[in-house]
């Protein structure tokens, strides 16, 4: 047996360890990253539209909370629906506003307050105006609107799908 | 075949003073027994015998007490596992359930809540302490790295934990917290997806963070245990470079003993008494090093300081899990005009920094916490001097407090939220 034998057997004993090794630590983690990185592979959610009521109920200039169910954006399995707030508005030109009120900066809760005229976050201070424009505060984006649409019969329908990405 | 025989008993029982005539002695027969197959007799010597400095005992029983705290957490978690159920529709309820139906149950939660809580200000002064005493100098850079991963899998298992019972205030946290990742240059909404299993947080949300709190934390955590401690021992009473100049050296005047007068490592421990450590490193070096003056054992000298603060820890904890508990408000909802999310007061310097932060800084705020840990990173690899007393490091102090009193300025900014006002 020569020492070149020796060597190589020795050298093939370390690259099947390592070998084995690399196949064994595969296995464990191609499914659990697979799993783990699913929901950015996750098909696109159907939209769903649902009614929030007739345009001509909705008041002049002052922003009215209501609530609207969506099943769940990507959680399918839950027989939960999400409630979601819509805040409705309609201005004198005629245009409709139905915002969210997920705040751009941190998604909190945003609430109209009629004293000041203004959309607040109550967590970290962001203010919008009746259009959600940013007039105050952190946040980086306007007030998001659920997209929405007006039927023939004059309902307003708002549908699961807000009209930016929050960031 | 006698000489076989004698060699093949056990030194105890063959000592022939030795008799199965009492319960002791056969108890001291069972325990040879196991010796000479575990090796129990030379690790429970090392474990309890070690000399631990005279000097700072009682500063030295806040590992042990954070050590306890986090054994408290891991026994409350566990038995919560059959309390709570990890799911939007069902955890609220099971929570809401035990009030009024299992008051024992409410105890295990109110003591996982404050023992979080007291774990929390406990660790911070350990930390502290460590800062001050110039713990963390060589040989010790690796233990205080350890301890830096301690501190933010700690922080991390907290405000995982904030998230699970589903109720207003875990749900708004979940939703801010889960959406701090999507701060991150390009990858940031990619992040907030992962963790939240979707666009907005929900169930999956909610199973990713129980998991990641209750199990991939929790084994970082006793695996980073498990090194902190293998660490601290290894490097015994003899831990820091230079242990005693100016201030120290006057208060403990020791001569430093040259490597060739110490007493061999082999020598025999005479009866009674414990066994030399080495008192210098395994690996001769150029610098000195020196040994504290006076030294107690462990066990019981420490142990006894260790065993009273742990009481008053584990008392508080008691104490404010029963007669407080722990919160549970109206169950989550997004449909919401009047809630107000507030955060953690753990949590609290860093969510002022995001009401002070306008939309332009609000990344850079988000890289202020990992900026301060970077700082904690390399405390070991900058304060490399051979000075360990706080009074002749201003600049290492002066850094620290600066930092302390930055994160308490954010905290009594925020403070009026944590009460509504």
């Amino acid at each position: 047996m020569s020492p070149d034998r020796r060597l190589s057997r020795r050298r093939f004993n370390l690259l099947g360890t390592q070998a084995a090794g690399a196949a064994i630590v595969s296995a464990f983690l191609a499914p659990i990253v697979g799993w783990a990185l699913s929901p950015l592979f996750q098909p696109r959610p159907t939209y769903v539209w649902r009614s929030i009521g007739r345009v001509d109920d909705i008041p002049l200039l002052t922003p009215t909370a209501r609530s609207v169910e969506f099943p769940h954006s990507s959680q399918a399995w839950t027989p939960e629906l999400d409630r979601w707030i819509v805040y409705v508005v309609r201005y004198p030109g005629g245009g409709l506003g139905t915002f969210s009120n997920i705040c751009t900066h941190m998604q909190c809760p945003v609430r109209w307050e009629p004293a000041i005229g203004l959309f607040l976050c109550p967590c970290h201070g962001g203010l919008y105006n009746i259009y959600g424009t940013n007039v105050g505060g952190p946040p980086p984006l306007p007030l998001p609107q659920w997209i929405h649409r007006i039927g023939p019969d004059g309902t307003v329908m708002v549908q699961d799908r807000l009209d930016e990405e929050l960031p | 075949m006698s000489e076989n025989r004698r060699r093949l008993t056990d030194p105890v029982t063959s000592d022939s003073q030795v008799r199965v005539r009492s319960l002791r002695g056969l108890s001291r027969i069972a325990y040879a027994w196991l010796d000479e197959r575990t090796g129990i007799r030379s690790m429970v010597r090392k474990g309890l015998y070690e000399a631990v400095p005279r000097r700072g005992a009682w500063a030295y029983t806040l590992g042990s007490a954070t050590l306890l705290l986090i054994v408290n957490q891991l026994i409350t978690g566990i038995f919560l596992t059959m309390i709570y159920v990890p799911s939007t529709t069902e955890g609220w309820e099971s929570l809401n359930w035990i009030r009024g139906h299992d008051e024992f149950a409410s105890i295990v939660r109110g003591m996982h809540l404050w023992g979080a809580y007291v774990l929390l200000f406990v660790l911070g002064l350990h930390m502290v302490r460590t800062f001050f005493s110039g713990s963390y100098k060589r040989p010790r850079e690796t233990n205080w790295l350890s301890g830096v991963v301690l501190f933010v899998l700690v922080l991390g298992l907290s405000i995982t934990g904030a998230m699970l019972p589903w109720d207003q205030a875990a749900y708004w946290t979940a939703v801010v917290v889960t959406n701090i990742p999507s701060y991150t240059p390009i990858i940031g909404i990619y992040l907030r997806t992962l963790w939240r299993g979707g666009e907005f947080a929900g169930p999956i949300t909610l199973l990713r963070t129980y998991g990641i709190h209750i199990w991939i934390l929790p084994a970082l955590l006793f695996a980073f245990i498990g090194i902190h401690l293998y660490l601290l021992r290894k490097h015994a009473e003899f831990g820091s470079y230079v242990n005693y100049r100016g201030f120290f050296r006057t208060l403990h005047p020791r001569p430093v003993i040259p490597p060739a007068e110490q007493p061999a490592l082999s020598e025999p421990v005479p009866p009674g008494q414990r066994e030399l450590e080495p008192p210098y490193p395994g690996v001769p070096t150029d610098d000195e090093w020196a040994a504290p003056l006076e030294t107690d054992d462990f066990y019981p000298d420490q142990t006894f300081k260790d065993a009273v603060v742990s009481l008053i820890c584990i008392a508080i904890v008691f104490a404010f899990g029963i007669g407080i508990g722990a919160p549970l408000e109206a169950a989550a909802t997004q449909n919401t005009t009047t809630y107000t999310p507030v955060p953690e007061w753990f949590y609290l310097p860093l969510d002022q920094l995001l009401v002070l932060a306008p939309k332009q800084l609000i990344s850079l705020a988000l890289w202020v916490p990992l900026f301060g840990l970077l700082l904690l990173v390399i405390l070991p690899f900058v304060d490399r001097g051979r000075e360990r007393n706080p009074f002749e490091r201003p600049a290492v102090m002066i850094v620290g407090g600066l930092i302390v009193l930055f994160m308490l300025v954010l905290t009594a900014l925020g403070s009026g939220r944590l009460f509504n006002l």
